[in-house]
């Protein structure tokens, strides 16, 4: 671990970012359709409910990493293999963005650039910043916020004066009935973007203040969340839900649809601004707490100087998960919502929750 | 500081490298593509599609004013290839051009009647919204009774671009004349994807050939002129019929998409003797279900002016203006009974009273949804509602006629 102290707003807009990452920008819970809006709020609900078996296990070890406190609860070598297989997770998911973000990009704007090319430009900017320290992830994360709030704030202004929004299109409520939004909210949305979020158990000691860990951390998923059921509802109601299903880069739909006096129009470049600042902080940040996890396990003084050979098999690593973009999403949905995201999100602090209490109480009686 | 010789230089070539884009295209190895024309091809396999390009003549139309431009060369260009696809078809126009095609500024897409008759437009437009080198927020129109390729040929006066010409047009008329909607590219696929779509038609006035040269401008009335005319009902993809004229406006009507229009009456002496000025008009649907079976009341409420009179009536009198008024309310009423009776005969729902039942009911709506065009809708009952008030008369009250 490094020496380094981030403010309570730094790590409220790195958290805010983090979930807007790609999440604002696809098509989230279209599995409940009209309804995907409500789906999302769902999922927020059991972000919620995940927070506090991580929180739980931070006010156990408040100064501990995740990878730390795992060996403190399930002893030395059963904890150490548990913190390398969080840190491959950390390491496999800023991959999963990162090619994401990569086939996006190439997909909606630059359609001849290799992938590669963006990779490698993208990881090495991400290991500036995380060479400079986590300080300074938090300071630009501050910066950041605050001109997404005016890119966003700009386009929404200009969609409603374009009189794209037909509200009616959200009608009717509970189309389908509830079965499609719960089976969309659980595990769906609750796991993309909201259980996520749990990649911060690896930087919470560094807070400043951390009694408010639980506001910063409950803040930023409530925020996130109205704001991506916001962003849901916004390109129904511009889309339609059909348009909605089929496109893979919906917000650029609902922006592109901009005609302002025949004048203001073409502001893809506010949802690339977006989608490139959200992205560069959910693959920094997935990317660091793998980087710290392994700089703990393998007893590295500065992690900077695993940064680069990570940053190597982390760009090797987003080439190489899959062919092309169907497979990349069918997989996202099919495989890691189950096979990693469930394992890695619940049963396992779950269980390190029931030892650390078990513990707990043994130790209690033994004083 | 002994990477200071290495930092200074990592920046110069970063500068190097990153000012570029790997994408990039320089403006004069571009040809603007203005318009496209779909038409049928002559086989169903290698030729499907025969696509025609208009592309800009950019030195005619950046003529320095003052200096004017010369009159021998057309402002526009069209070249045109045939393929399985648009795409396709696209890229076998490239030998014939000395540049590389250009496609975000493409201002109009029409599709040829022929094509629209007998192969059909369903599946015809998924290149639009999947290239991302176009816009979706074109217009789409149907060249009536004539080619896409001929309409894009056409010179025409006052604007030289002739999409440019067209899309002024579709945006004129509706803010006067009000008949037609602009059928924008990203509507129609929505529509599309239902089972029902209206576009408007555009049409050749006079021989097509005389319209494809720079004489048809030369004189004061060209012998070959570009009209918008009619609302195309398509069915599966399919050209059924135009609703032209009164029925058209009907179906503007209850789309809420008429926003100035002239509506004639008639008084005593003449029939259509008096012109009055709709400014302002909004339509509501309303949907009741009765007996499982939807009824839809459609309510119009207009504001107008009356702008001209050719026979002797008292304009300041209360009682007179009232009577008018339930005139353009059985006038409007009637336009709208047409549209929806063209609309139920052709087993097409244009109006899109579908989504209405669905927001109403739409366990009713799964129900009835795969039937309902084809027997649900026409025999659905609607009830037409017509409030309609003058304001105001001009001018004058009184004509001066006696």
């Amino acid at each position: 671990m490094e020496k380094a102290k981030i403010s309570v707003i730094q790590l409220f807009a790195m958290m805010f970012l983090f979930e807007l990452g790609s999440a604002v920008v696809v098509s989230l819970g279209i599995g409940a359709k009209k309804d995907a809006w409500l789906a999302i709020l769902f999922g927020m609900c059991g972000g919620v409910a995940l927070f506090f078996i991580y929180y739980f296990l931070f006010r156990q070890y408040p100064n501990l990493p995740f990878t730390g406190y795992a060996r403190k609860i399930f002893g030395k070598y059963l904890g150490w293999s548990i913190g390398l297989l969080y840190t491959v997770y950390f390491l496999y998911a800023a991959a999963r963005n990162l090619r994401d973000f990569g086939d996006l990009l190439l997909s909606s704007t630059m359609i001849e650039t290799p992938l590669l090319a963006i990779h490698i430009l993208f990881v090495l900017t991400i290991c500036y910043v995380l060479y400079l320290g986590i300080e300074v992830v938090g300071r630009t994360a501050e910066v950041m916020i605050v001109i997404l709030i005016f890119l966003g704030v700009t386009a929404n202004l200009s969609v409603y004066l374009s009189g794209e929004v037909d509200l009616r299109n959200l009608q009717p409520f509970l189309e389908n009935g509830w079965k499609p939004i719960i089976t969309t909210a659980f595990p769906l949305t609750t796991y993309f973007p909201f259980s996520e979020m749990f990649v911060f158990t690896m930087l919470l000691p560094y807070l400043n203040r951390p009694e408010l860990a639980k506001k910063v951390w409950l803040s930023a998923l409530i925020v996130s969340g109205l704001f991506l059921s916001y962003t849901a509802c916004l390109n129904i109601a511009v889309l339609g839900v059909e348009e909605l299903e089929r496109s893979i880069f919906p917000l650029l739909s609902t922006i592109g649809k901009i005609n302002l006096f025949e004048f203001i129009q073409r502001l893809d470049a506010i949802v690339v601004f977006t989608f490139l600042i959200t992205m560069f902080f959910k693959i920094a940040i997935y990317f660091y707490a793998a980087v710290i996890g392994m700089a703990d396990l393998f007893k590295v003084k500065k992690h900077q100087h695993i940064l680069f050979p990570i940053g190597l098999i982390l760009i090797f690593l987003s080439i190489m998960i899959a062919s092309d973009f169907s497979e990349h999403i069918e997989e996202g949905q099919k495989i890691t919502s189950y096979f990693i995201h469930i394992p890695f999100h619940i049963i396992i602090p779950l269980f390190m929750l029931v030892v650390a209490m078990t513990r707990n109480h043994f130790k209690k009686k033994a004083n | 500081m002994k990477h200071r010789p290495f930092i200074i230089l990592f920046m110069l070539l970063s500068t190097v490298l990153l000012s570029g884009c790997w994408d990039r295209a320089e403006l004069q190895d571009l040809d603007i593509v203005s318009a496209i024309g779909i038409d049928e091809g002559s086989d169903d396999l290698d030729n499907r599609y025969h696509v025609t390009v208009q592309v800009i003549n950019e030195g005619q139309i950046a003529g320095v004013q003052g200096q004017g431009v010369n009159g021998n060369i057309a402002p526009v260009t069209i070249y045109s290839a045939t393929g399985s696809n648009v795409e396709e078809a696209l890229r076998k126009i490239a030998p014939k051009l000395p540049q590389e095609l250009f496609y975000p500024h493409v201002q109009l897409l029409v599709i040829g009647e022929e094509l629209t008759r007998k192969k059909g437009i369903e599946d015809l437009f998924d290149w639009i919204e999947r290239d991302t080198r176009f816009r979706t927020l074109f217009p789409v129109l149907v060249a009536k009774n004539s080619t896409a390729m001929n309409v894009l040929q056409i010179v025409t006066s006052l604007e030289p671009i002739p999409s440019a010409k067209i899309v002024g047009a579709l945006e004129a008329t509706q803010e006067t004349w009000g008949v037609f909607s602009s059928t924008r590219a990203d509507k129609v696929i929505k529509q599309l994807s239902g089972e029902v779509a209206v576009l408007t038609g555009v049409q050749i006035i006079g021989p097509p050939e005389k319209g494809n040269s720079m004489t048809n401008v030369q004189v004061i009335d060209p012998p070959a002129e570009l009209e918008l005319l009619g609302l195309g009902i398509f069915k599966r993809g399919k050209l059924q019929r135009w609703l032209v004229e009164d029925a058209a406006r009907g179906a503007m009507l209850i789309n809420n998409e008429l926003t100035k229009t002239i509506v004639n009456l008639d008084c005593e002496q003449k029939k259509k003797g008096i012109a009055v000025d709709m400014v302002r008009s909004k339509t509501k649907i309303n949907t009741e279900i009765k007996n499982n079976k939807p009824v839809f009341y459609v309510s119009v409420r207009s504001e107008s002016h009356i702008v001209e009179v050719h026979c002797p009536i008292d304009l300041s009198k209360h009682d007179i203006i009232k009577q008018l008024e339930k005139q353009i309310e059985e006038e409007i009423k009637e336009e709208i009974i047409m549209a929806i009776d063209a609309a139920k005969e052709e087993k097409s729902d244009i109006f899109r009273f579908g989504e209405y039942v669905n927001r109403k009911d739409p366990t009713l709506w799964k129900e009835i949804e795969k039937k309902w065009n084809d027997e649900v809708f026409p025999e659905t009952e609607v009830n037409v509602n017509v409030q309609a008030f003058i304001r105001r008369s001009g001018l004058r009250t009184k004509p001066y006629i006696k």
